[in-house]
């Protein structure tokens, strides 16, 4: 494997901000006790469109896993996401290598994967393929993720939105475990309940709602909850 | 009732705004169309005459004060007695459509109240100073004379009809007296004190006694009515007397009362319009924002999972600057992160149950990750051959 080094900034770098680290970290500790023992941490995140904040959590809930976990701890992110790979940006990424050039056998998985972080590898989506799909059914078939969940503590996949017509229901196959993500003041209701709905019975773990605002003051806020 | 709440609060600056603007244009606007009107007023005291009976009709359990109020207020709904009034106040009525406008400016802005059980207040309103006092005492001075005027009118009905039966009964008294006397003439021994009954006497008798009833109690109404009617212009103008007359026309000026009034209405718009408004956003605004939102979607969902978790994601000015710089990419990579303002505030992960949203108790203490006890290496041999890799793993860690 080999290390390159991020050329964002930190203060750009979601990796970097130890506030997503702080509001990640129960999460995290909360989704990984509903696992059972013994089993691989796969966990893709998903939306209902783009803007929603999935790579933004799956970044946070990674290095909140590396926080977790510990010094030796080794998690992996994914950008399942190659129509519109996004991941390699917020880390200050090349967008190649990356998951289309694996599927395309072009290069070892090993070379395509970059720590970001300590303990945060990242496999970026890599060049735009022509056909999305047929590489996404090629990872169903080859239950990658759940292959390199036995070699990472934990693998993090951030999903395409569920908005992408020509995916279908795929991205809910990839992963045995999903999470939804509801930004706030932008996804509607009827969206994020077509979106949990879509997925098999039982495939979604949680739904986060991201910037969330507390608006009540303290002494409503027991009425309101 | 929870979501209108969390509406509410969510456009709290925006609803504080708009009810200081309803609340301000509210009051503006109760000040303004009250500022530059001229008013004046007068009191009148009225007293029920208690020694003359010139009203028989009137209800002895109302106050005479809004007996009058009330005849005074119909009779200035009527274009007849209000023509009269602007004319008698001079007002310059050169057209129809000029004398229109003066009876709508009368009946809009006189106000006859009754403000205690004998006295009547009578204010009149303008946007000049002139007419005001004239008009007052005008309304005054007709109102009295239409009393009047009415009370003579139903006096003539009254002592037509009586003179009528007047005339009847006395030739039918003559008659039944000349019988009377004729029947005495012919039979002298009837009057005499004999004790034999006549019974034609008797009969000639009694009807010409009933006949001089009558005739005596319709003279008795006519007096009577012609005493009222001589008495009511006195009653009138006696019982309905003018205790403060009318001054000039006075510019208004706002009042601590006033002042009291205008801000009790202002703020009830402005309540109004603020919970309109909220009311509205919440029934427009089909967006996710609370765990209560979230918590509806969850629980209109029949086919979801009961034991789903549910997390919140606090608001980080640092990720929105990004998003926002990434959303726009004209905009300057110099603006730089801000402090962390809500890290960690308001975090929860929640659970969903049937019923709502419950917290968590505690975060699950951190446990070692039972999934790659080994760590073995990502072969480096074949990119996708992994299904073998992991099979030697799986050895090495049995």
């Amino acid at each position: 494997m080999q290390l390159i080094k991020a050329r964002s900034s930190k203060t750009e770098n979601p990796l970097h901000m130890p506030a997503l680290q702080a509001v990640c970290r129960p999460i995290f500790a909360q989704l990984q006790s509903e696992m059972s023992l013994g089993s691989a941490f796969a966990l893709g995140i998903t939306s209902f469109s783009r803007g929603d904040g999935r790579t933004t959590l799956a970044l946070g809930l990674a290095i909140a896993a590396v926080g977790q976990i510990g010094t030796q701890g080794r998690v992996l992110v994914i950008d399942a996401d190659i129509s519109n790979p996004m991941l390699h940006v917020r880390c200050g990424l090349p967008q190649t290598p990356g998951l289309s050039e694996v599927m395309l056998q072009h290069i070892p998985i090993t070379q395509a994967m970059v720590e970001a972080h300590p303990g945060v590898w990242v496999l970026p989506g890599g060049t735009r393929p022509l056909n999305a799909t047929h590489h996404l059914k090629k990872l169903e078939e080859l239950a990658l993720f759940e292959q390199l969940g036995k070699h990472f503590d934990a693998v993090i996949v951030d999903l395409p939105p569920v908005l992408t017509p020509e995916l279908g229901m795929l991205p809910a196959h990839l992963v045995p475990r999903l999470v939804v993500v509801a930004r706030a003041g932008v996804t509607k209701r009827d969206q994020l309940q077509s979106t949990v709905t879509a997925f098999p019975d039982g495939t979604v773990s949680a739904i986060l709602l991201n910037e969330y605002r507390e608006r009540a003051p303290g002494w409503m806020k027991r009425f309101l909850h | 009732m929870k979501l209108y709440i969390e509406s509410a609060l969510r456009i709290k600056g925006r609803l504080l705004i708009c009810g200081l603007l309803v609340f301000g244009l509210g009051w503006a606007a109760l000040y303004l169309s009250k500022a530059g009107d001229y008013s004046t007023w007068a009191t009148v005291w009225v007293e029920k005459p208690l020694y003359l009976d010139t009203d028989l009709a009137s209800n002895p359990y109302v106050n005479p004060s809004t007996i009058q109020t009330n005849i005074l207020n119909e009779l200035l709904t009527t274009r007849k007695f209000t023509l009269s009034i602007a004319q008698g106040a001079g007002m310059e009525m050169p057209t129809t459509a000029a004398e229109d406008e003066a009876v709508i400016s009368i009946q809009r802005h006189l106000l006859v109240e009754a403000t205690g059980p004998h006295l009547v207040r009578i204010t009149c309103t303008g946007d000049k100073t002139n007419h005001c006092k004239d008009i007052i005492s005008n309304t005054v001075q007709l109102f009295i004379a239409e009393l009047d005027a009415g009370q003579a009118r139903q006096a003539d009905v009254a002592l037509q009809l009586y003179e009528q039966q007047r005339t009847t009964y006395e030739q039918e008294m003559n008659t039944s007296r000349d019988a009377y006397n004729q029947y005495i003439a012919d039979h002298p021994t009837v009057a005499t004190g004999n004790n034999v009954i006549d019974p034609d006497f008797a009969e000639l008798q009694q009807q010409y006694l009933a006949d001089k009833g009558r005739y005596d109690d319709v003279i008795t109404k006519i007096d009577s009515i012609r005493t009222q009617s001589s008495t009511a212009t006195e009653a009138n103008s006696s019982f309905f007397r003018v205790i403060d007359p009318a001054s000039d026309a006075k510019p208004y000026v706002i009042s601590n009362k006033d002042l009291v009034r205008n801000a009790l209405v202002a703020s009830v718009l402005a309540l109004f319009a603020i919970l309109a408004i909220s009311l509205v956003s919440t029934w427009v605004d089909t967006s996710v924002h609370t765990l209560n939102d979230l918590n509806a979607v969850l629980l209109t969902g029949t086919e979801l999972s009961s034991d789903m978790l549910v997390g919140v994601v606090p608001y980080i000015k640092d990720l929105a600057d990004i998003r926002q710089r990434t959303d726009n990419k004209n905009k300057s990579k110099e603006k730089g992160s801000a402090t962390n303002q809500h890290a960690g505030k308001g975090l929860g992960i929640y659970r969903h149950k049937q019923k709502g949203v419950t917290p968590v108790a505690d975060s699950p203490a951190p446990k070692p990750l039972e999934t790659n006890i080994a760590r073995p290496t990502v072969p480096d041999s074949s990119p996708l051959d992994l299904a073998a890799s992991a099979g030697t793993r799986q050895q090495g860690v049995s």
